[in-house]
């Protein structure tokens, strides 16, 4: 079994590897330079040891020199450099004695220096003691002094050439040092970098790290804080369910879920107690499927202390450990009680739908809001003689003639789009193989919003009435089409008849102006020979030209009513404000100016001011009075009263009981006329008495008449014999339009 | 009194002219009267002085009938203000409406009645015409 170390542990390793090289390094390194150190010290106390060695030979030599020039001059200033030089020299042997500790065969040179020095000065001394005593043991002393300096010089060479040849080898070795240390140091530097670096980025992944992990964790916190919202929103309760040690924790809602108003101390069993016993099993069989499926599902009832009976619907997920065990199991529960009662509800409620459409004759089908059929009643069924896979869904048009089916699917889609009632006839194919006439309906199904859910729609047979109707519509087309053929043929002979009325209009005016001329040329001049020699005329022959004036006149009169007449058929005329009251004292004023004309009186009231042709109402007063002033009683002067009220058109004749009139009599006390023939006078051409009692052309009334007809007006007569008449005339109120 | 000394009837029937000269020297037998067949004569004859101080118009008549020549002498600086009475036999409504909008001074329909024509002529001949405005 071999052990991988874990990403860490290796980290780690690697790290102590490192230290431990830096640390052996720089101990290396440490000693390097020690040793540098000790390397350029050794050289130093080489030159050192090399440098005293010389000057203590120096100073022999001086005490040397000194003795000699004392001998030979017995100058006292000689004893100087001797004098110093004894101790110095051996002060600087011993000295060398001690810096060669380190090598002992040098130090034994220096040791033996020394006592050869020694021995110079003494031999030094007696000379220059015997020097004061002639004696002859002098020669031989110089001859020792210089045998002793000698060996003193030889030594002092050898020594030197120990010294340099050391001092060879310590440069070399201190040369050595001065090359590697630095490399080591360099080394050292380099790594020490490198550590430091590599340290630097792991902190700063560490950093990092601690960031995403706080972010992270912020995150968390907000998604947590989300989820609790949404589970209360809906009110679901948790749970928490550690399988291993079989601890289940449930938050507050789901204990009230159970009926239980928060005990504390309630426990797991005591949930599972309140499952309904038929239930229990389906809540068991749902746990034990969730171990190996990883979720759990299943709805069941609970009952409540107070015996009441709830649904819940239970969902979880299993956390399993690493070896795939389940380890733990989260999960919602919430109370679907509702739910299951509208549910429950729906579900009788279509049942009942279906029962009465079942038992209804006519054809109920259902479809979905894209006009899918989704139900047919019994009816369908037995109609078509078809099973519920021949007439499912798309079939259903099967059975619809083919020469109604393209129309047919066009208006239902066009249902389905617009969401507008649907109704079609069409025949459809019953068992009998028949087609039957249908008529088909559809209304749509709204919910709250008004979206469209589905459709509802029903069947009718209307095959007996099609066939009746058909033959009442035929009955109807043909009637429809001679009325439009009379209507045609009517609007030509309107067409005609305004272009003869035109002519005849014309004709009429130009005919009576025309006839005018020569008649009133008669009149004139036949005046005119009565007026210049009708004194002299037998009286006969006065009669006859009389005659012909009274003729011509008639005539004259009959062309100028004939005239008026004709012009009141003028449609052309506008409509204007017209006051009564200044038409009438227009004909007033005309008629007094009127030759030979009876006295009368005319009693006006107030007269409206209404919308009428002011010419036509000039002919109508014109006429009215006229006849009134006509037909008086003898002996008795005319006497002529106009009114004016208002009345409603259900007291007048013929007219709108919805309008308002202007009543406005003329009444007069002349003649008057039997009542029966009230309606007869207003006539063209009848007249109710010969010309002889009263001339007249039969036309006024009849003018008046017309003109109130032009107004939509009326005008009706009420006379009595031997007393007067009363004309009224009758005009709306407001303005008739030609 | 009468002030005017000159007439002139504008009419083209000969009957019609005879009958208003007869009026005339009935109802003002010093007054000259002068007839014209039509406007255009009528013209030609205002051209030679003296104007009348008075004219007669029917509005029918051939050449130039009763409405342009009205029209002509209302624009014409010498003669618009002579006073104009269109005499004719129409008693149309749209006719009067015409010959007053058109600048006439009066108008009134040709009676068949003598004594009629004289006492219309005489009412006529004794108007101060300087009251009418009758210009365009």
């Amino acid at each position: 079994m071999t052990i991988r170390p874990t990403g860490a542990a290796f980290q780690h390793l690697a790290f102590i590897g490192l230290i431990l090289l830096l640390m052996g390094l720089s101990f290396i390194s440490y000693r390097r330079i020690i040793r540098l150190n000790s390397d350029i010290e050794l050289v130093n106390h080489t030159n050192l040891v090399k440098e005293k060695l010389e000057k203590a030979l120096s100073y022999i030599k001086d005490a040397e020199t000194g003795q000699r020039g004392f001998l030979l001059t017995r100058d006292s200033s000689f004893f100087a450099p001797y004098v110093g030089a004894k101790e110095n020299a051996v002060k600087l042997i011993e000295q060398v004695e001690i810096l060669t500790d380190d090598n002992k065969p040098q130090q034994q040179n220096a040791r033996n220096l020394r006592v050869l020095a020694l021995k110079r000065f003494d031999i030094l001394a007696l000379s220059l003691a015997l020097a004061d005593s002639h004696s002859p043991a002098t020669a031989g002393n110089l001859a020792e002094g210089k045998k002793t300096m000698d060996l003193i010089r030889n030594l002092v060479a050898q020594m030197q050439q120990v010294e340099n040849d050391l001092l060879k080898q310590r440069e070399q070795a201190s040369r050595d040092s001065f090359a590697i240390t630095p490399v080591y140091l360099l080394a050292f530097s380099v790594l020490a970098i490198m550590m430091l670096a590599f340290a630097y980025s792991k902190v700063r992944d560490e950093t990092l790290l601690r960031y995403s992990a706080e972010d992270s964790r912020a995150k968390i916190e907000e998604l947590e804080t989300r989820s609790r919202l949404a589970i209360d929103a809906a009110e679901l309760g948790t749970f928490d369910w550690d399988l291993k040690k079989q601890e289940f924790n449930s938050s507050q809602r789901v204990l009230r879920i159970f009926g239980f108003n928060g005990h504390p101390s309630t426990r797991h069993q005591d949930l599972l107690d309140r499952f309904h016993p038929d239930d229990r099993g389906v809540r068991n069989k749902a746990v034990e499927d969730s171990f190996a499926k990883g979720t759990l599902a299943y709805e069941a009832r609970i009952i409540w202390p107070d015996a009441s009976v709830h649904w819940v619907s239970v969902f979880g997920k299993i956390l399993h450990s690493e070896t795939g065990e389940p380890q733990r199991m989260y999960g919602i529960v919430m109370d679907i009680t509702r739910q299951k009662t509208i549910l429950a509800e729906l579900t009788e409620s279509e049942t009942r739908f279906r029962l009465l459409a079942d038992s209804m004759p006519q054809l109920i089908w259902t479809s979905d809001a894209s006009g899918n059929m989704v139900y047919f009643n019994r009816a369908v069924f037995e109609y078509a003689g078809l099973d519920h896979k021949k007439i499912n869904n798309d079939r259903w048009f099967n059975i619809v003639h083919p020469d109604d089916k393209e129309e047919n699917l066009q208006k239902w889609a066009q249902a389905i789009q617009s969401g507008v009632e649907f109704i079609f006839e069409h025949r459809l194919l019953n068992r009998n193989g028949e087609y039957r006439w249908q008529l088909s309906r559809a209304l749509p199904q709204r919910d709250e919003e008004g979206k469209i859910q589905g459709w509802v729609g029903t069947s009718t047979d209307i095959h007996e009435q099609k066939n009746s109707m058909s033959a009442l519509e035929k009955l109807v087309r043909d009637r429809t089409r001679s009325l439009e053929e009379a209507n045609f043929n009517l609007e030509k002979t309107i067409g005609e008849l305004k272009v003869s009325n035109a002519e005849l209009e014309s004709f009429n005016y130009v005919a009576s102006h025309d006839l005018q001329e020569p008649l009133r040329k008669i009149i004139a001049f036949t005046g005119r020979i009565l007026d210049k020699d009708g004194a002299s005329f037998s009286e006969l022959t006065r009669d006859y030209f009389n005659r012909v004036m009274a003729a011509a006149v008639r005539m004259r009169r009959l062309i100028d009513a004939f005239l008026s007449y004709s012009r009141t058929t003028n449609t052309n005329a506008v409509f204007e404000p017209t006051d009564l009251n200044a038409i009438v004292r227009e004909v007033r004023i005309e008629l007094q100016e009127s030759p030979d004309q009876k006295p009368f009186r005319i009693i006006c009231g107030k007269l409206p001011v209404v919308q009428a042709i002011p010419f036509q109402m000039h002919q109508l007063f014109d006429n009215l009075i006229e006849n009134a002033i006509k037909y008086s009683r003898p002996g008795i002067d005319p006497e002529i009263n106009i009114s004016a009220e208002k009345v409603s058109g259900s007291e007048v004749h013929g007219a709108n009981p919805e309008l308002t009139y202007w009543k406005i009599s003329v009444a007069d006390n002349g003649i008057g006329f039997d009542q029966q023939y009230a309606e007869k006078i207003f006539e063209l051409f009848q007249r109710l008495h010969g010309k002889s009692t009263f001339e007249g052309t039969g036309i006024g009334l009849a003018i008046c008449k017309k003109v109130m007809h032009n107004h939509k007006g009326f005008i009706s007569a009420t006379g009595t014999v031997g007393t007067g008449s009363v004309f009224n005339v009758y005009l709306p109120v407001g303005s008739p339009e030609a | 009194m009468k002030k005017a000394k000159r007439i002139l009837l504008v009419d083209d029937d000969v009957d019609d002219q005879m009958y208003f000269r007869d009026a005339v020297s009935e109802v003002s037998p010093s007054l000259q009267c002068e007839i014209a067949n039509n406007g255009s004569e009528a013209l030609q004859q205002i051209a030679v002085p003296p104007p009348p101080d008075l004219i007669f118009m029917d509005l029918n008549m051939p050449v130039m009938n009763g409405y342009e020549c009205l029209v002509t002498l209302r624009k014409m600086e010498q003669y618009k203000d002579i006073p104009i009475i269109i005499f004719t036999t129409s008693n149309n409504s749209h006719d009067i409406a015409q010959a007053k909008r058109l600048g006439a001074a009066l108008y009134f329909t040709k009676p068949a009645d003598f004594k009629m024509l004289c006492n219309k002529l005489d009412r006529i001949l004794d108007l101060d015409f300087s009251r009418f405005n009758f210009v365009l």
